[in-house]
């Protein structure tokens, strides 16, 4: 078994890693509903937002450089109360990882393997990421940018190829706020804001690890507005082509503006492509959070973070099937409850919280060096 | 420590699975353990507990080693 070892990873890899972490399973279902035919505005907006967060956690992460968020915690509260943090963000972190894996299997069950058992579909891909991360962050963040080129090429030849393929009806993005500004901000808070931005708390786990902490923030910074440009066309693309009622019926809009793709009757199916996509943003997905978790247990039982790889892996592989019957319930508890309850407390309250502490203690600290 | 964990945090993610679904559908909690988390009527259930027990055994294994390497280095 290896030590505790000190990764790092390099400012590519930190982009390439967030651009794909926000990309990731927000290019599946279907986001941003509420706003309608606005659905790119509140994404837009989504984004903003998404860029103060990431501000926040840069900021808390710089008052401390080189601790991670739950490293924080206990500086901020003590051990025991620290621990107790690390906890529960190892619970959510678990819970949202096995949510992410589960859109994954949803997708390959309803539209590929059609007889193939969830299960195992679930632990085949657990497998996979379990090795990436039992070799660790530098594994990780290699793998993302070996693929990092075909990932982005896929999903901008996906938009020229269906406006080639004449499906893209540009009035389906009119009128502009025909229903007021009213929608766009439903969507916004708490749903699109949390999912997939405020999700950015599990890069607190990562962002120390970089090989040049200080020029971390601009990187963090440019790789939100890349991705949110990203969700940007890939939402634009789905309502000129799909409208804005059959994008809100279809469980997986990207991959039915896909199937949309006949160029010179002889290129179709590309919807494989999507696949790929998808299943590579997930991938990494899941492996951020499963890693902000395993860095948690490192911390709580002072024992590398690899014994918990397998254990901790098959976890999420049975919580992804368990965590509801079929993809309607699924996708119900992912809109009503998680926001609320998880997104909200443990993107913004909860680091709010701490911050005052943070702020007070470190400037106690200074104050004493002096 | 590892098995202490690994059954800590099935149990509560079993908890945090059957209260969101009393939130949702209010049903009772006795219908949703037995039908959701542990008996469902499904043929390929069974890849899920192998996939527990594996876990479990890998974590028992491991942590035993971690403690016999600690033991040992301490010693010498």
């Amino acid at each position: 078994m290896k030590n505790i070892l000190v990764e790092k990873l390099s400012l590519w890899q930190l982009f390439i890693l967030i651009f794909i972490f926000e990309i990731g399973s927000a290019a599946v279902v279907s986001t941003g509903n509420d706003a309608n035919q606005d659905a790119w505005i509140a994404i837009g907006l989504a984004m903003f937002f998404g860029l103060g967060l990431a501000l926040m956690y840069y900021f808390m992460l710089s008052r401390l450089p080189g601790k991670n968020l739950f490293e924080i915690f206990q500086f901020c509260f003590g051990k025991w109360i620290g621990n107790l943090f690390t906890l529960l963000y190892i619970m959510y972190f678990l819970y949202i990882a096995s949510r992410v894996l589960r859109d994954f299997c949803e997708l390959i069950v309803s539209f590929i393997f059609d007889e193939t058992p969830i299960e195992f579909i679930a632990i085949t891909m657990l497998f996979v990421i379990m090795y990436m991360l039992y070799l660790g962050l530098e594994v990780m963040g290699r793998t993302s940018e070996v693929f990092m080129p075909y990932f982005f090429s896929f999903i901008i030849i996906i938009g020229i190829a269906v406006f080639i393929s004449g499906e893209m009806e540009f009035e389906n993005l009119f009128p502009v706020l025909g229903d007021g500004f009213k929608p766009v901000m439903k969507a916004v808070f708490p749903q699109l804001l949390t999912f997939p931005f405020g999700e950015l708390i599990a890069f607190t786990m990562i962002i120390p690890y970089t090989s040049k902490f200080k020029k971390a923030k601009k990187i963090t910074l440019l790789a939100v507005i890349a991705s949110g440009v990203m969700l940007i066309y890939n939402a634009v693309l789905q309502i000129t082509t799909l409208g804005v009622e059959a994008r809100a019926r279809s469980n997986f809009p990207l991959l039915s503006s896909a199937r949309e793709i006949s160029l010179l009757e002889f290129i179709e199916r590309v919807d494989l492509i999507v696949v790929f996509i998808v299943m590579f943003g997930i991938i990494v997905k899941v492996s951020v959070f499963f890693y902000g978790a395993l860095k948690g247990l490192e911390l709580i039982s002072n024992r590398p973070y690899r014994m918990y790889v397998v254990p901790i892996g098959t976890i999420i592989a049975f919580i992804s099937v368990k965590i509801s019957d079929n993809f309607a319930e699924h996708i119900e508890e992912g809109l009503i409850v998680v926001p609320l309850f998880m997104h909200v407390p443990f993107q913004m309250l909860f680091p709010l919280m701490v911050l005052p502490v943070l702020l007070w203690k470190t400037r106690k600290n200074k104050e004493v060096n002096k | 420590m590892v098995t202490f964990l690994f059954t800590f945090l099935l149990l509560a993610s079993i908890g945090v699975i059957t209260m969101f679904d009393l939130y949702l559908y209010e049903s009772s909690l006795m219908s949703i353990l037995d039908a959701n988390i542990f008996f469902e009527k499904g043929t390929s259930q069974w890849m899920l507990f192998v996939n527990l027990l594996v876990g479990l055994i890998y974590g028992m294994v491991v942590d035993y080693r971690f403690r016999q390497s600690k033991k040992s280095s301490k010693s010498s």
